[in-house]
């Protein structure tokens, strides 16, 4: 920078509007691709699921196990416990 | 006697200036800044420490500053001006970013890309104060919001803006919370502010697994000079999604960015000489820099609203702040000001799209810069 110049012909000389609208174009385009892309992957993985099915792979966190009952049959036996040795 | 005397005149305190002063006190604000009002003090801490060292004058034969050839600090400098740091950064980004919530509303990304307007007229802006092309380039990227990036490429065309560009960068960062709100306020209504939005599908990790390639090959192959950030970031994420390098992921995200953080950091303080950094570019760069944050947010919550136009599924115009590459930051501004409308309104998922969405928008920006403004 040569010293302070406000200019709006420093714009015009430095393509400011042509990088913009050109920068700009280039920004959303990629964007919309990824977008699009991102929007027909859902579709596209029904039909690679039926070519390729997923396999789990050894290194793989293990599955979350659905969550049963378990906490209420705990406090049952705990109950259970707690009045047998009451009772005696 | 006399050599006490020469000693004396290589003292720091025989050499100090103004700017000197000036720039330690500057140093102590940025930490007291992290400390107290916990702003960015991952950054704060080691910029504003860097600033404190870097402005300790040292005597012509002594290579000690980051500009001195030889010097410890010009070494660890090094990885700044040659623009290695921030592709590591992004590589620790990727193993700690989940793009899911992305993955399920691809349309948010829209506003991602909306917000990168703010670095475009932040250049015309730098045009008409005067500043060359290349250096212009590097100052609208401050609009990005997104310091590695602002970095990298202010290292690449106007290396000697490179300290005010970091620092205006990163301080505005912290300044998140205190610089989008009004804005957001201002161009929307209450009722807009209310809009619910739908709560993101679940994605499968097959499609996790896929993005980061194809994502980087769009992205690559539009913009090959963002290739250095881009690549890093989704090679980072596909460590981070594969499920077999697990523990590559977990260095990336831990380790390698703290390290490379502080080191970055560090040397961007050190930089800042009152010499080099306190000139009039600098004021008009923090200017400028105030106002690209201003407009990059303006911009995606004009265009939230520009798509309401045509959505069936409205989206919460609020969403569209998150467009700047301030991750989580903006993120978390949208849900607190969506929040101060409607405590049971959680936005925050939402806003997490159109936020890494920003990220990807920045590098590519930057990619496109580089490659026209170069030479």
């Amino acid at each position: 920078m040569q010293g302070f110049s406000f200019n709006f012909q420093n714009i015009v000389a430095g393509q400011g509007f042509e990088l913009t609208f050109a920068g700009m174009t280039i920004v959303f385009t990629a964007l919309v691709l990824v977008s699009t892309f991102i929007a027909l992957l859902p579709k596209a993985l029904v039909v690679l699921n039926r070519m390729i099915p997923e396999v789990h792979h050894h290194t793989a966190k293990p599955k979350v196990r659905e969550q049963g009952n378990e906490a209420q049959i705990a406090a049952a036996i705990g109950f259970a416990l707690h009045a047998q040795k009451q009772a005696r | 006697m006399h050599i006490l005397l020469e000693f004396l005149d290589t003292t720091a305190v025989a050499n100090m200036t103004f700017g000197n002063m000036l720039m330690l006190i500057i140093g102590i604000v940025f930490i007291s800044l992290a400390i107290r009002k916990d702003y960015e003090p991952l950054l704060l801490v080691p910029i504003g420490f860097g600033c404190i060292v870097g402005n300790i004058p040292s005597i012509a034969s002594m290579a000690v500053g980051v500009y001195d050839p030889g010097s410890v600090l010009s070494y660890i400098y090094f990885g700044v001006s040659q623009g290695i740091f921030p592709p590591l950064i992004f590589l620790g980004i990727g193993a700690m970013t989940d793009f899911s919530t992305m993955l399920s509303s691809p349309r948010l990304v829209l506003l991602g890309a909306a917000a990168q307007m703010g670095i475009f007229l932040t250049l015309i802006g730098a045009l008409y104060l005067g500043f060359s092309p290349s250096e212009a380039g590097a100052i609208g990227i401050i609009g990005g919001a997104d310091g590695p990036t602002a970095i990298f490429l202010s290292a690449k065309l106007a290396p000697h803006l490179l300290g005010a560009i970091a620092i205006a960068a990163y301080s505005y960062m912290a300044l998140v919370p205190v610089i989008q709100p009004p804005v957001m306020k201002l161009l929307t209504t209450r009722k807009e502010r209310l809009i619910r939005m739908k709560p993101p599908r679940e994605v499968s990790q097959r499609e996790k697994i896929i993005f980061p390639i194809a994502g980087f090959l769009i992205c690559g192959l539009i913009a090959p000079g963002s290739i250095g950030l881009i690549g890093m970031l989704f090679f980072g994420n596909l460590l981070k999604e594969s499920t077999v390098t697990e523990r590559l992921a977990n260095t990336a995200r831990t380790a390698l960015i703290d390290i490379v953080t502080i080191l970055l950091g560090f040397s961007v303080g050190c930089s800042t000489q009152a010499q080099t950094f306190l000139t009039p570019q600098s004021i008009l760069i923090f200017g400028l820099g105030a106002l690209s944050f201003a407009v990059a947010t303006a911009c995606g919550v004009i265009f939230a609203k520009f798509m309401n136009l045509f959505s069936k599924e409205k989206i919460n115009p609020l969403v569209g702040a998150a467009g700047v590459s301030a991750v989580p930051d903006s993120a978390r501004v949208v849900q607190m000001i969506g929040q101060q409308e409607d405590p049971n309104n959680y936005l925050l998922m939402h806003a997490m799209a159109p936020n890494v969405a920003g990220v990807i928008g920045s590098a590519v920006g930057a990619g496109i810069l580089w490659s026209v403004l170069v030479g």
